[in-house]
């Protein structure tokens, strides 16, 4: 699968998913009825139980820790190569390129392909990024709270990991070595 | 989450995004040559400035001849545009992702 086509039916599923929420149909799913029950709460509706508070608070949580990430990893320069042949990449694409005389054409084409790489899994990491700030802009819709759409972040995340789950769009956010970013 | 930190919060975001734009405005790449075994620090042989309001410049890679004259040192100025041509597909993808935001898909 293409991070292209893995990335529609991803972006498919998170949509039948905020769909089923804007519905209130989440019927015996367990991965639904558990989003549902947040953006409830979100709401100020439904149970206001102590349970639906610590989750919203496991959600914020989690939010702030992968908001922070992705932030410091922006933020980042990362390097690929080392020693004679390196390159050292920024999040916008700049790029700067240290090379010593005498690097074979072998080197240089991995080292180009390494580069490559590197900057595939950030773009998918970008529209990653993306496709959560999307969807918390649809949530927000559900919540029609003060400030929905911070809100609804913690949310949208959780619902991409749900639709991530769900076994669509597998390659989506792993780097190169098959790591999950999600 | 209090009324402050909210705003406090949007505020971040908005400067976050601001930086993010200004960078997105230049894409730069550079290659630099090292001469191995020394302690000498990495000389620019190569630059490409790409600007989005189309202001482009590029330094080239030259090496003297025999002759004395200037020629394009061919090998390193193929590696250069690699990744030039790297970093512009890169770019193409990140103006895409952004678009997307931006249209609210």
């Amino acid at each position: 699968m293409s991070a292209a086509t893995g990335f529609a039916a991803l972006e498919a599923k998170v949509h039948a998913i905020v769909e089923a929420l804007g519905r209130d149909e989440v019927a015996d799913d367990s991965g639904l009825a558990r989003l549902a029950r947040i953006v409830r709460h979100a709401r100020g509706d439904g149970e206001g139980s102590g349970a639906g508070d610590d989750e919203r608070a496991r959600l914020q949580r989690e939010w702030s820790e992968f908001s922070a990430r992705v932030l410091r990893e922006l933020d980042e320069h990362a390097w690929v190569g080392t020693g004679t042949l390196r390159t050292r990449v920024a999040w916008t694409g700049d790029l700067q390129v240290v090379v010593a005389a005498g690097a074979s054409a072998a080197e240089r084409a991995a080292h180009l392909g390494a580069v490559d790489e590197l900057l595939a899994a950030r773009a998918r990491r970008l529209r990653l990024l993306v496709t959560i700030v999307a969807t918390a802009r649809r949530i927000s819709g559900l919540l029609v709270t003060p400030a929905a759409l911070i809100s609804a972040l913690p949310v949208a995340l959780a619902s991409v990991r749900e639709a991530h789950a769900r076994g669509e769009g597998t390659r989506v956010d792993a780097d190169a070595g098959g790591m999950s970013w999600l | 989450m209090a009324v402050n930190d909210i705003k406090e919060a949007g505020r971040s975001a908005a400067d976050t995004i601001r930086k993010y734009i200004e960078d997105v405005a230049e894409l730069r790449v550079e290659t630099q040559t090292l001469v191995v075994g020394t302690d000498a620090a990495p000389q620019l042989a190569a630059r490409t400035t790409l600007r989005l309001d189309g202001d482009n410049t590029t330094v080239l890679p030259v090496q003297a001849a025999a002759t004395g004259k200037l020629e394009v040192d061919a090998a390193l100025h193929e590696l250069h545009m690699q990744h030039v041509r790297n970093a512009i597909e890169y770019r193409n993808k990140l103006l895409e992702v952004l678009g997307g935001l931006l249209r609210g898909r």
